[in-house]
């Protein structure tokens, strides 16, 4: 519990200061509520929920009404990120891709959280796919642990948020599914894991079973991702689990990033 | 969310999410920063706005309240799911028209 009153503490002070002065009171009361009545994973999911939240208003406050001014700190955050992993990574500017993938999961990531129009987040999150692409791609670039690290926090993050949100029915497989994302990214440097990924995976089909929604969104996707990824797959050794799999890490991964940028999800709707 | 609060009242953010979960027999339950995000986005276009606030455990609460905009933009979309219901169950009858 003292670990969850330090996490809320940081969390509101995720919040821009006005927003923070205005509302954090009023959050942090919220907070304190759902924990008392949450148990276990439920408690990790609100504070990350309240956490994501934060983060959003943040970006958005950044980026009011500003489509290129967005674009412009997204890549300067990008540029600065990219370098860092360039020199950290040891290859200086041979690791050019690293920093091109760096760089584009950045400034995708940004853009897709911006207070902008849907279209222009959703060139976001296609930057962070195309990103994510390489990402899953063993061979075709080595991207710096530190980056495929983040993504694997981004994911389980997201899989804790869903624990808390969505119908009773589908939301513990949901955060099942996340969380198994985002083990599998994390573990994914290993080759003796690559058999835990395909496993992990089999719940991100199911996510669209339980999710018709989300499922029909993004059915067109998942098909072009996977047609591009055969060969990947094959060197993986995933073919031998059945195109169910394939699919099902399409699905996963595809559906995970769509719930990260708020295009789908429970706060996007009328509400 | 607007129809929890056109039918429970005023409510904070937490009693949003437990009013919801009330009213929808836990079919359904939100996380804490998408409730705040929402009522962020309802408060921004004028469908809900701050009813009141009171100071709890020294700190301050806001209460909510739907407006006139927000109960007209529930009343529209109860509209339009009447609607498809309506044009779902005709479709339900031709089809058992035509099959006999």
């Amino acid at each position: 519990m003292t670990l969850l009153r330090w996490a809320i503490d940081h969390v509101i002070l995720l919040y821009p200061p006005d927003y923070r002065a205005a509302r954090g009171d009023d959050i942090r009361n919220g907070l304190d509520e759902a924990l008392e009545d949450a148990t276990g994973l439920q408690m990790l999911g609100h504070v990350v929920s309240v956490a994501v939240h934060a983060w959003r208003t943040r970006v958005q406050a950044a980026t009011e009404g500003r489509r290129f001014g967005a674009l412009r700190q997204g890549l300067v955050l990008a540029i600065i990120v990219s370098l860092s992993a360039a020199i950290t990574d040891g290859r200086g500017w041979d690791g050019w891709p690293n920093l091109f993938t760096t760089g584009l999961l950045l400034a995708g990531t940004w853009l897709s959280m911006a207070n902008v129009g849907r279209w222009v987040r959703l060139i976001g999150l296609a930057a962070v796919l195309v990103a994510g692409h390489n990402f899953f791609d063993p061979h075709a670039i080595a991207i710096p642990l530190i980056g495929q690290y983040s993504a694997g926090i981004v994911l389980l993050v997201f899989g804790l948020r869903l624990a808390s949100a969505g119908s009773r029915s589908s939301r513990h497989i949901r955060a099942v599914a996340a969380v198994g994302v985002g083990l599998s990214v994390l573990s994914g440097s290993y080759p003796s894991t690559q058999y835990l990924l395909p496993a992990l995976m089999i719940a991100g089909l199911l996510i669209g079973l339980v999710d018709p929604r989300s499922a029909i969104a993004v059915a067109a996707l998942p098909l072009l991702v996977t047609a591009t990824r055969f060969n990947w797959m094959l060197d993986m050794g995933l073919l031998r689990f059945g195109w169910p799999v394939a699919a099902a890490i399409c699905i996963a991964s595809l559906i995970a990033l769509l719930h990260v940028g708020g295009v789908f999800g429970p706060e996007a709707g009328p509400g | 969310m607007l129809t929890a609060l056109a039918g429970a009242g005023p409510l904070h953010g937490y009693g949003l999410v437990q009013a919801i979960e009330s009213m929808t027999d836990g079919a359904e339950s939100l996380s804490l920063g998408g409730v705040y995000g929402v009522l962020d986005r309802l408060e921004s276009v004028g469908q809900v706005r701050v009813h009141s606030q009171a100071v709890e455990s020294g700190r301050t609460r806001r209460y909510y309240a739907i407006t006139d905009p927000g109960r007209q933009a529930l009343s529209d979309e109860a509209d339009r799911m009447e609607a498809d219901a309506r044009l779902g169950r005709t479709m339900l009858r031709s089809l058992a028209d035509g099959g006999r």
